[in-house]
C-alpha cells in the first residue's frame, strides 16, 4: 500500500472523487468503480481479461490533508497497469498550487481561483 | 529518442536483425546448392520448411527495425510471432522447452509498461495530456448535479456548491 498526501483545496470528497474519476475515465482501457463514499476501485485488463491488475485509491480527510491510499492486486504475470494509473490519475487530480492572489490552495490544473477568481 | 529505448528491445531488434540476415543467407545456400533437389527428392531434408525458415528469417527485418524505432506495429507483430513460436515449441516438447521457454520471456518482457511505453501502445504509463477543463461536461447539463455540487451558472460544469469562483471559466457564482 502506498500513500500521498495532499491540501485540502475543498472539503467536498465527492467532487475529490470525480475529478479523480474522470481523469481515470480518460485513460484507455479502464474499468472506474465508485466503492461507497470515500474510494475508487480501477480495474486494467490485458489481452482480454487474461492479464487483469486492480487497484483500489481511497480518500480519507484529516486536518488540512487528504490521505489518499492505494491499494492493489498485481496480474498473475507481476504487471500492475492498475497501479500505474491510479498513481498518475491521482497525481493529476489532487496535486495543487497556491493562489498567487490570495494565497489559498487550488488544484494545479484550475485556470481560475475558486475562492477569489483570480486567473 | 534512442536514449529512452529498453536495453532489452535494443538486444532483441540486433538478435532479430543478425536471424533474419543470417537465416537469409542460410536458406539462400541450401535452396541454391545444386544437392539439395536431390536431397528433397530422398526426402533427406524437408524443403518446406526451409522456405518457412526463410520467410521467417525476411518476416525478422522488418521487425527489428520496428523494434530499433519504437513502431507500435512491430510490437503486436513480435507478441505475434512470439506467440506463433510458443505454440510451435508447446507442439515439440519435451524437445521444445528451451525455445518455449525464451517465448515466455519475450512476452513477458513486451508486456511491462516500460517496454509498452516504447512502442506507445496503448496502457503504457504515457498518457496523453488531459485536463479537467478540457471539453465541457455535455452529459446532465440540466439534470440535478451530484450532492454537494452545483452547477456553474456560466459554463454549467459541475463544482463544489461552496465554490465563489467556477475553477473552469472563472465566473462569479450567485
Ligand atoms: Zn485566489
Ligand atoms: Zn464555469
Amino acid at each position: 500500500m502506498s500513500q500521498v498526501s495532499f491540501p485540502v483545496v475543498t472539503k467536498n470528497i465527492n467532487y475529490m472523487l470525480m475529478r479523480l474519476e474522470k481523469n481515470l475515465r480518460s485513460m484507455p482501457g479502464l474499468q472506474v468503480i465508485r466503492q461507497g463514499n470515500s474510494a475508487v476501485e480501477v480495474t486494467a485488463s490485458a489481452l482480454g481479461g487474461l492479464l487483469k491488475s486492480k487497484a483500489t485509491v481511497t480518500l480519507n480527510l484529516s486536518g488540512n490533508y487528504y490521505f489518499v491510499s492505494i491499494t492493489s492486486t498485481p496480474s498473475p504475470l507481476g504487471g500492475n497497469e492498475a497501479l500505474n494509473y491510479a498513481n498518475v490519475a491521482v497525481q493529476r487530480a489532487f496535486s495543487t498550487k497556491q493562489c498567487n492572489n490570495c494565497k489559498k490552495f487550488i488544484f494545479l490544473d484550475d485556470k481560475y481561483c475558486m475562492f477569489c477568481g483570480q486567473k | 529518442m534512442s536514449e529512452n529505448r529498453p536495453l532489452g528491445v535494443t538486444i532483441l531488434a540486433i538478435l532479430m536483425a543478425i536471424g533474419g540476415i543470417l537465416g537469409i543467407i542460410g536458406a539462400i545456400q541450401i535452396l541454391t546448392n545444386p544437392w539439395i533437389r536431390i536431397a528433397a527428392a530422398l526426402r533427406a531434408v524437408n524443403i518446406g520448411l526451409i522456405y518457412f525458415s526463410l520467410l521467417l528469417s525476411i518476416v525478422a527485418l522488418p521487425i527489428a527495425y520496428g523494434f530499433w524505432t519504437g513502431l507500435t506495429w512491430s510490437w503486436y507483430a513480435g507478441l505475434a510471432v512470439s506467440g506463433l513460436s510458443a505454440i510451435t515449441n508447446l507442439l515439440q516438447l519435451p524437445g521444445g522447452i528451451l525455445g518455449l521457454i525464451i517465448d515466455a520471456v519475450v512476452i513477458y518482457y513486451l508486456l511491462q509498461p516500460n517496454v509498452k511505453e516504447w512502442f506507445k501502445v496503448m496502457g503504457g504509463p504515457t498518457l496523453p495530456e488531459i485536463s479537467l477543463q478540457a471539453k465541457p461536461s455535455t452529459s446532465e447539463p440540466s439534470s440535478t448535479p451530484p450532492p454537494g455540487m452545483k452547477f456553474c451558472v456560466t459554463c454549467r460544469r459541475a463544482i463544489p456548491s461552496s465554490n465563489v469562483y467556477c475553477p473552469y471559466c472563472g465566473a462569479k457564482q450567485p
